[in-house]
């Protein structure tokens, strides 16, 4: 039996029945409150988004499915196997319409949730940059001035746009991804890759 | 106890293969890398708290015809967070030119300390950074080789596809085939005979370890391993116990130009000492004691009874009896 963890939130449902196609029992399962689901081939767990790579790390279960963000953000020691069809978004760069990119030497201020991401990509671009920290609602960084831009991922805009906020630059594009503990796919081997390759040929149809 | 009981096995096993013990310094003045080092200021003068242990080695060592074998036992630091970390590296270096026997010899040496210490339950993943080095050479900026050498460290392989970018489908099929190895049967064919020679030669190695001793199910290849450190060039390979959340330590085979200016090649293992020490059975390092409980004033009485165990073999140990204390 092969322990799988998924994220809470937005993916959840995506992620369950994603599952649902390589394990029939995972149907029968009413979501409900329960943390833990049997299946016939997985025993799936739901976790917050935030602690999923933590748990595969730890190896508290063999995979996880999570955002592509996430993975980067945490830099966790995990394999990242595949990319899967679903959880897709972008991460970009926002801020109002007459805040430049362009930095002119001065020190920009970044709201985000994503420190090592913003820190990666932005800290050569401009050399003197802040990073303002916050775990959620990254949009109020320009509209109550503490920051003069924002690093955050965007699935559709509009909470941008309905902020008056604009997509500056796309830094890259996440989606949902099959990763496992290192020792895990060392001593399940033969199982983690029969599954991806279920996977690579569920990706080609939806492809 | 049990620590020193530990690598009291391990230095025995290396002694019998002919190994030598090294010592190096803990403070280094040469940094080869920042990151999560500690660092001190003196007199102007950079100096940091060995990170590790292997490289700073391979910088002294002369080059010569013969082999050199060799061993370390040591503390290594590093920042985590606020907080200094310190381990214990242990680990043995095979210093000599590229040779099949050299990587085994090493390998086989693994296999034996785990037999000394009731470690059954072990798996060795093999790959062979040749293969990287071919396809790799298809990319010509040398920006992005460097930035998907550092993906695939992090077996990170949804980055490497996308940043790999690869116009050319052939080879894209080559690099899925890598590192979804063991899943493809009859259709996992490597079209180029580069790549097919250096797949055949790392599963050879690994039908050789087999015909020494190694239970098959102890192997596995993996086309898609890479260590860190450019310095491997050839077999490497990484270490899992079963109980263990992470790899206990890894090695493989390297080039690495020493301070006389000189290339070195040799092939080598390190691990730290607690991962190890966190999962083995602490039944087989209890080690023969006897304790002589007596009073303070008869260990002159006492000390020739003491001596004779010890000649047997048996660790004396005194213990001042203390009515109150020990019954």
């Amino acid at each position: 039996m092969i322990r799988v963890a998924i994220p809470t939130g937005r993916m959840l449902e995506q992620a369950l029945d994603f599952l649902r196609n390589f394990d029939d029992r995972l149907l029968d399962e009413e979501k409900g409150r329960k943390l833990r689901i049997h299946g016939e081939r997985f025993e799936v767990f739901l976790a917050k988004p935030w602690d999923l790579p933590l748990y595969v790390e730890e190896r508290v279960v063999d995979l996880g499915i999570i955002g592509r963000d996430v993975i980067w953000e945490q830099e966790k020691n995990v394999v990242n196997l595949i990319s899967l069809p679903f959880g897709y978004c972008k991460m970009v760069i926002a801020g109002y319409p007459y805040v430049s990119l362009k930095g002119n030497g001065k020190e920009i201020r970044i709201a985000t949730k994503y420190e090592n991401i913003t820190k990666k990509l932005l800290e050569n671009r401009w050399g003197k940059i802040k990073i303002i920290k916050l775990n959620g609602s990254v949009e109020l960084g320009p509209i109550l001035n503490i920051s003069d831009l924002i690093v955050d991922i965007v699935e559709t805009g509009k909470t941008l746009r309905d902020n008056g906020l604009e997509v500056k630059e796309v830094l890259f594009e996440s989606s949902a991804c099959l990763i496992s503990n290192v020792v895990s796919f060392a001593y399940l081997r033969k199982e983690i890759l029969s599954f991806v390759k279920e996977v690579r040929k569920l990706n080609d149809k939806c492809n | 106890m049990k620590r020193e009981s530990l690598e009291k096995i391990i230095r025995r096993r290396l002694e019998l293969w002919g190994y030598n013990e090294v010592r190096i310094p803990i403070l280094y003045e040469d940094i080869w890398g920042k990151e999560n080092l500690i660092y001190f200021e003196k007199n102007g003068k950079f100096l940091a708290l060995r990170p590790e242990i292997t490289r700073e080695i391979l910088k002294s060592i002369r080059y010569d015809k013969i082999p050199k074998r060799m061993f370390y036992m040591g503390p290594i630091f590093k920042l985590n967070g606020r907080e200094v970390e310190e381990n214990y590296q242990i680990g043995w270096e095979l210093i000599y030119k590229p040779s099949l026997w050299r990587d085994v010899e090493v390998l086989l040496i693994i296999k034996e300390v785990f037999e000394d210490i009731g470690i059954d339950d072990y798996i060795i993943e093999l790959g062979n950074t040749k293969i990287w080095d071919f396809i790799l050479r298809f990319i010509k900026d040398e920006e992005k080789v460097k930035s998907l050498r550092e993906f695939l460290v992090k077996r990170d392989y949804v980055s490497f596809l996308e940043k790999s970018d690869l116009s050319n489908s052939e080879l894209k099929s080559e690099i899925l085939n890598l590192f979804y190895y063991d899943s493809c049967d009859e259709d996992c064919v490597f079209l180029n005979s580069s790549l097919r020679d250096e797949i055949n030669f790392l599963n050879s190695f690994k039908k050789l370890l087999v015909k020494l001793g190694f239970k098959e199910d102890k192997l596995i290849v993996n086309p898609a391993l890479m260590r860190p450190y450019e310095y491997y060039d050839g077999i490497i390979f990484e270490v899992y116990l079963k109980n263990s959340k992470t790899s206990l330590g890894g090695g493989g085979s390297y080039i690495e130009r020493n301070k006389y200016n000189e290339l070195l090649y040799g092939f080598g293992f390190a691990f730290v000492e607690e991962k190890l020490l966190e999962l083995v059975n602490g039944t087989f390092l209890e080690e023969n004691i006897r304790y002589f409980v007596y009073p303070e004033e008869q260990f002159i009485r006492i000390y020739e009874d003491m001596r004779k165990e010890r000649e047997k073999g048996i660790i004396s140990v005194f213990i001042p009896k203390d009515e109150g204390v020990l019954e």
